[in-house]
């Protein structure tokens, strides 16, 4: 896995997202397309793709794109 | 003797809330949007005054109308509801007299949701087989409109009020089981109605508003669910759940004729459905125009499965509850 794939992956999985507009730095909290719908799209997505559980606090914890890609890598390994 | 689903009706309550209504209080959400994720179109909300025990008298009468059911011989009543008439007595004792069912019937209540059709399955083969009663009729019914926070979009989008009946009787052919159940109450938050009984009365301050970080706002006059936690719940719990039925049943996905999961949202079933990778036109969904209705999903969705010819007699249906609680069951149906 790298960071532009995972970010691909990011933008296909929230609806209404318009492409190339994530960058690793991208506050996705912030987002006007994130809502509740847009938080469990993304946890199905990561159960799917890398088999790995976040709960609500480990997603919120996350303060960009990047640090949700180092967690959900360290949690791969 | 062996228990078996003799008849199954169900009751909706008349008023409405669409997408269309929907959308006008949340406007952030388009009428698509809603339509796509949740697979809801339209849920039915009983009136202020009509309660769960109401709407499952309802199905009771449609029961024994539509299969010409004597209710003189009905002699045990479970009823399933989260929003009981009183403390007590229990809603099955006033559902007793209001159908005029025997004195001589047993009647009591219990307090399960999402996961409650299918315990009370297996409650309703545990007095038939001990030769303890001939004809369960199990009553479930919910009225979660009256607990959800007008501004929770989170839930309204998805749950609806409704009832469904069901006799079990005993017979000489016909098998219900074998069931698996599950339990657990470190979830008791998750998905929880707070204030209003002995651990937390109603006060000023159970009702103050409180907004979570997508702007849904509850109260603790209302209901609560942390979305995300009960999502993971279900991706994690049901896959494991319906194989270990698979494994106590010795039955195979060729061995099964249909699938009737709690119709929680067709969103998180299409994920649980690929999880387990389950055949998609085995797999029966049903909660475009009732969205939700609590522990009447699966009923709701057998008796249309039945309607509609998917199933016919001596087809083997699974069927699997899971939510509130936290709580899950899962049993094989042969109808």
């Amino acid at each position: 896995m790298e960071i532009n794939s995972f970010i691909k992956q990011f933008e296909d999985t929230i609806a209404d997202l318009p492409p190339d507009s994530i960058r690793p730095e991208t506050d996705f909290k912030n987002l006007q397309q994130w809502d509740s719908l847009a938080m469990l799209s993304l946890l199905a997505k990561l159960d799917s793709e890398y088999n790995v559980t976040l709960t609500a606090e480990e997603l919120n914890s996350c303060n960009n794109v990047m640090e949700l890609y180092e967690l959900v890598e360290s949690k791969t390994q | 003797m062996r228990a078996l689903i003799k008849a199954i009706s169900y009751y909706l309550p008349a008023g409405e809330l669409t997408n269309e209504d929907i959308n006008r209080d949340f406007p952030e959400w388009s009428i698509e949007k809603i339509a796509d994720k949740t697979g809801v179109f339209s849920r039915h909300i009983a009136d202020a005054n009509v309660c769960s025990s109401d709407l499952g008298i309802e199905s009771a009468k449609k029961l024994f109308e539509e299969h010409n059911i004597n209710k003189s011989e009905i002699d045990f009543i479970l009823f399933c509801t989260q929003s009981p008439d009183y403390f007590f007595p229990a809603s099955a004792c006033i559902i007793q007299d209001k159908l005029g069912i025997p004195t001589t019937a047993g009647a009591l209540d219990f307090n399960l949701g999402c996961s409650g059709f299918v315990y009370g399955l297996g409650l309703a083969k545990g007095l038939i087989e001990s030769g303890e009663a001939k004809n369960v009729l199990l009553i479930t019914a919910d009225t979660f409109s009256k607990v959800m926070h007008p501004k929770d979009k989170s839930v309204r989008t998805i749950i609806g009020d409704g009832a469904a009946s069901t006799l079990i009787s005993a017979s000489e052919t016909g098998s219900l089981g074998p069931f698996i159940f599950g339990t657990d109450g470190k979830g008791a938050e998750k998905l929880i109605l707070k204030a209003g009984g002995f651990r937390l009365p109603k006060s000023d301050e159970t009702g103050v508003d409180k907004v979570d970080e997508f702007g849904n706002i509850t109260n603790e006059n209302s209901m609560y669910m942390n979305g995300a936690e009960v999502f993971n719940f279900t991706l994690k719990t049901v896959p494991e759940l319906v194989n270990n039925l698979f494994a106590k049943s010795g039955l195979s996905d060729e061995q099964i004729d249909l699938y009737i999961f709690h119709q929680a949202n067709k969103y998180i079933l299409d994920l649980v459905r690929k999880k387990l990778k389950l055949p998609e036109e085995k797999f029966y969904i049903f909660i475009s125009n009732c969205g939700n209705t609590v522990s009447s999903t699966i009923p709701i969705a057998l008796w249309n499965a039945i309607k509609e010819r998917k199933v016919k007699a001596g087809s083997r249906i699974m069927v699997v509850g899971f939510g509130v609680g936290l709580s899950w069951a899962a049993g094989i149906v042969n109808i």
